[in-house]
């Protein structure tokens, strides 16, 4: 007597073709398109890019050319950001910092994802018993704020950001096994799959074609988030003066110079802690974007 | 006021709109009924007819900010309860209305124990002081036939299966000896062997104290077990009130008869079943709106205005342009 | 409850031997000779020989590290390279600063994040939620070092309202402590205020619209007890997750957050003993801040336990 509902011709759970994916890709965009927050964040993202790419041919002045006769100079005409202790332009200054700021970024996240997603993986694949004490430990390094696993390690390396970075990327090491252990098992054990092992497809194409497409959605999304902690966790650094070493500088370590004269000199903090605000707002605005925009999520809503 | 002979429950032309992409929709129009204290009443209907709707209005429980009460009142013993202050309502949920639901499995916080719970509510309403209330607990555990009750009041909701924690909940519902006890569908989620000893506790229940029972539900034997009088509902509106005799036996309007004949199989014959869906809020048929589905349909019952409800001396109500005799002629026109 | 501890504490002594390897092994890493390094570069080839021996470099690294863990078990986390203070000493004198200003800190995450991540769930989609989520969303964005230079420039500088510099023991002077440290527990705990009020709005609205919420209003609770007591002893379980999570990064951040306040805590004393290579005392400080958060996860799983009785 209840009726049922015809209209229910869901094809999702079909096998994905190229068509299937190239819609998604389509769908994907539209939506994310639709997201203000992350479009702004987007844009914000790619002047940043810009400034660390071509950077050192933006900037006004020399960033590293000293001026005793104008320390300490307020904006200007000449100085938009005024000039730092040494006499040396600071929007010159914060310009080229993006590349080392960007750089620093990037080595974290590397080591992240380049130990975090094959350990899932492998964690994933592996006997459950082996797989989870592998998780276990990795939850104990999780428990580490990225901060002060960088000072245990850079104790004994001596200060550096390269050195830095790498350490905070291995904090993140845990939060990629996990959700890449996570992703690949839920796909792994779903049905269609099980059955291509029996019939003998090789491990290896079972994970291109099924499980990479499934992770990599999620991927991007933890990306996107760490990206932002990352930047902040350099910042940190750097502003510590354990990061970068004069006289280079990222926007953390010119925010740290600028700490002694926040009596004498206040702007100097303003624009460097701006940057960094702003860049981490921007990253969150396009993961949360992407996150929205990724079918799955969405789908659940409903 | 003669409180002894006027009805203990009122609901009159209770129209109830949700919150939609487009803006508020009614999902029950000018419902009315009543409900006379120590009887059963079923509320039935198909899935969507506006029949819990109309159930958690009456305690006021719809979720706040997407539903809301559009027209009409809700009376309890001469009182409107749509004018009551927040508080007002808090002193009588619990107290003179309760509500069971049909989901025992997660209708009782899972953090506190089950006589906790319990004791909450005589704490809040009768002022019990916390050993009194534990002890009550215990009797009312045991009253609604949990085993070992002294040892289970310190149990906590996870520890209980589906059918144990609807009698929990039931307790929670009968500890303050409301007057009026509002049940949604309170067997659908459970076994049907344990369907039956619900129902039994209900009727148990209603007969020790003198309880009120408005009974929400789509499954006609429940209504054959326990009812005394029936309202049947039809997107959003109330199409026939009848005793339960009446309704089961000679259904006044083709709706109800189409139920009947759905439930109970003709002898010999197959189970008949009603053709098409209820119709969506948004998009409700013009004149009686059960004419798409209807067998005796014809093209006067498509145009306005809505048919009203006609009522016979027997006590019953029906929203049909045609009298039961004059179905009888149309079918056998055909 | 007790089983449970017993539980917890079986996984954590693993987990704490871990660490106490993983910091021991760190020494191995440090390029270059550190015997060289900590004698001078000027030292005679006997006084190299002497801080060898001195510093027991001339042993086996696992039997330094058993030394160091039997020390360690007594309480003796060895003593500084350069200036044989004892370790142990130093952080008994530094660790409770830390401590005090990241409880502080926790503290006002909690008083600022409860209320408003309930305000939101309860306003949801009004502008009271679009706010709260707007300055939550900067807040978790914001460096919270920035920050707290803005606050010391307003509110410091510009204002006089409150001590630029100077910190003052809490057993010295309680008010003047107090005093001192709002500015620093603000700058500290506004991300961790930020995130409490997201995930509290989070787990409230789910809440909200559980069964056994609608169950407590049924039975004619007082508004303030289905909301205080029903809804949100269960959509505290994740905020609970979150302040154990928020306790790490706020140890982490204290130390960036130490050196704008001028604040002697522990953070001074890592950066200068990552500068000077100092590797005890960077090891000791990682030690003990891990057994802090070790304790710190313990107390969060006893409240979970205590939260929700089905993961007893």
């Amino acid at each position: 007597m209840m009726p049922v509902d015809t209209r229910k011709t869901d094809t999702s759970s079909a096998p994905e073709t190229a068509v299937a994916h190239y819609r998604h890709r389509w769908r994907f965009l539209r939506r994310f398109l639709s997201h203000p927050g992350a479009v702004l964040g987007g844009a914000f993202l790619a002047l940043v890019a810009v400034l660390a790419m071509f950077g050192p041919h933006l900037a006004p002045h020399d960033p590293l050319q000293n001026n005793l006769g104008q320390v300490l100079q307020p904006p200007s005409g000449d100085h938009w950001l005024g000039t730092d202790d040494l006499g040396r332009d600071l929007l010159s200054r914060l310009i080229v910092a993006t590349r080392i700021t960007v750089q620093a970024a990037l080595i974290s996240l590397a080591v992240g994802v380049g130990i975090g997603v094959p350990l899932g993986l492998a964690a994933a694949i592996m006997p459950p018993l082996l797989g989870g004490l592998l998780m276990r430990i990795t939850d104990g390094i999780m428990a580490f704020p990225p901060i002060l696993l960088a000072i245990g390690v850079l104790g004994a390396l001596g200060p550096g950001l390269t050195q830095a970075m790498i350490a905070v990327g291995v904090v993140f090491v845990p939060r990629f096994a996990r959700l890449t252990r996570a992703s690949v098992q839920q796909v792994y054990h779903e049905t269609y799959i099980e059955a291509s092992r029996v019939i003998g497809t090789p491990l290896r194409r079972i994970l291109r074609w099924h499980v990479l497409p499934n992770i990599t959605g999620p991927l991007v999304v933890q990306i996107a988030v760490t990206c932002g902690f990352a930047m902040l966790a350099e910042a940190g650094l750097s502003f510590l003066g354990l990061g970068a070493q004069p006289p280079d500088a990222s926007w953390g370590a010119l925010l740290g110079r600028a700490l002694p004269y926040v009596n004498t000199a206040w702007w100097l903090g303003i624009a460097p802690g701006l940057l960094i605000t702003l860049t981490v707002l921007a990253t969150n605005a396009v993961a949360d974007g992407i996150g929205d925009s990724l079918g799955r999520g969405s789908r659940r809503q409903k | 006021m003669s409180a002894s002979t006027a009805p203990l429950l009122t609901v009159q032309n209770l129209t109830v709109e949700v919150r939609t992409h487009t803006g508020w929709t009614a999902i029950t129009r000018d419902v009315s009924f009543q409900v006379d204290r120590g009887e059963t009443v079923c509320l039935v209907g198909e899935s969507g007819c506006g029949k819990s709707t109309t159930a958690l209005a009456i305690p006021g429980l719809l979720p706040e900010g997407s539903a809301r009460i559009a027209n009409g009142t809700v009376t309890l013993d001469g009182q409107d309860l749509y004018r009551l202050s927040r508080r007002g309502w808090e002193d009588i949920r619990g107290e003179q209305i309760s509500m069971i639901f049909q989901e025992p499995m997660t209708s009782l916080h899972p953090a506190f124990p089950v006589g906790a719970q319990i004791a909450e509510s005589l704490r809040r309403h009768r002022g019990l002081s916390r050993r009194a209330a534990h002890r009550r607990a215990i009797e009312l555990l045991d009253l609604v036939g949990v085993p070992d009750a002294a040892r289970r009041v310190h149990a906590y909701p996870h520890e209980f299966s589906g059918g144990m924690r609807q009698r929990v909940l039931i307790a929670i519902a009968l500890a303050c000896e409301p007057r009026l006890l509002v049940a949604d569908e309170p067997t659908t989620a459970l076994d049907v062997t344990v369907q039956a000893q619900i129902l039994d506790l209900l009727q148990d229940m209603r007969d020790q104290f003198g309880l009120a029972i408005l009974l929400v539900t789509h499954d006609l034997g429940v209504v054959a077990e326990v009812a005394d009088r029936v309202v049947v509902m039809y997107a959003g509106e109330v199409v026939e009130q009848a005793p339960v005799r009446d309704f089961l036996h000679h259904p006044a309007h083709p709706y109800s008869q189409a139920l009947i004949a759905a439930a109970i199989p003709e002898p010999g014959g197959e189970l008949a079943w009603i053709p098409g869906a209820p119709p969506l809020p948004e998009a409700m048929p013009s004149g009686c709106r059960f004419h798409p589905r209807c067998r005796y349909a014809t093209p006067e019952c498509r145009q306005p205005p809505e048919v009203p409800l006609r009522s016979e001396p027997t006590g019953r109500t029906y929203r049909c342009r045609f009298a039961p005799t004059e179905l009888d002629a149309l079918a056998g026109r055909r | 409850m007790l089983a449970l501890i017993g539980r917890r504490l079986l996984v954590t002594l693993p987990l704490l031997l871990f660490v106490t390897l993983l910091v021991n092994l760190m020494s191995l890493l440090v390029p270059g000779d550190p015997a060289v390094q900590i004698a001078g570069e000027n030292a005679t080839h006997e006084q190299i020989e002497l801080t060898r021996q001195r510093l027991g470099l001339d042993r086996p690294w696992h039997e330094r590290y058993l030394d160091w863990l039997a020390g360690a078990a007594r309480g003796d986390l060895g003593n500084s390279v350069f200036t044989n203070d004892s370790v142990s000493q130093l952080l008994q004198e530094r660790l409770p600063v830390t401590l005090a200003l990241t409880l502080s800190a926790l503290v006002f995450a909690a008083l600022v994040g409860v209320p408003a991540g309930i305000l939101a769930a309860l306003r949801r989609n009004r502008w009271q939620d679009s706010l709260i989520r707007g300055v939550a969303t900067i807040g978790i964005a914001m460096p919270g070092y920035w920050l707290g230079l803005l606050l010391l420039m307003v509110f410091a500088i510009q204002l006089g309202l409150f001590p630029t510099i100077g910190y003052t023991p809490l057993t010295e002077n309680p008010a003047a402590w107090l005093h001192g440290i709002v500015l620093p527990t603000v700058a500290l705990g506004a991300p961790a205020a930020a995130e409490v009020a997201r995930q509290l709005r989070r787990s409230m609205i789910d809440t909200l619209q559980q069964d056994f919420v609608r169950t407590a209003t049924a039975k004619g609770l007082r508004y303030w007890m289905v909301l205080g007591k029903h809804a949100l002893t269960h959509a505290a379980n994740p905020v609970v997750t979150v302040l154990a999570t928020q306790m790490a990064l706020l140890l982490g951040a204290a130390v960036i957050i130490e050196k704008v306040f001028v604040i002697p805590g522990i953070g001074e004393l890592a950066v200068n003993s990552v500068i000077n290579k100092d590797l005890t005392i960077v090891q000791g400080i990682v030690v003990v801040t891990t057994l802090v958060i070790v304790v710190t996860n313990l107390l969060a799983d006893l409240a979970h336990a205590w939260l929700s009785p089905r993961t007893r």
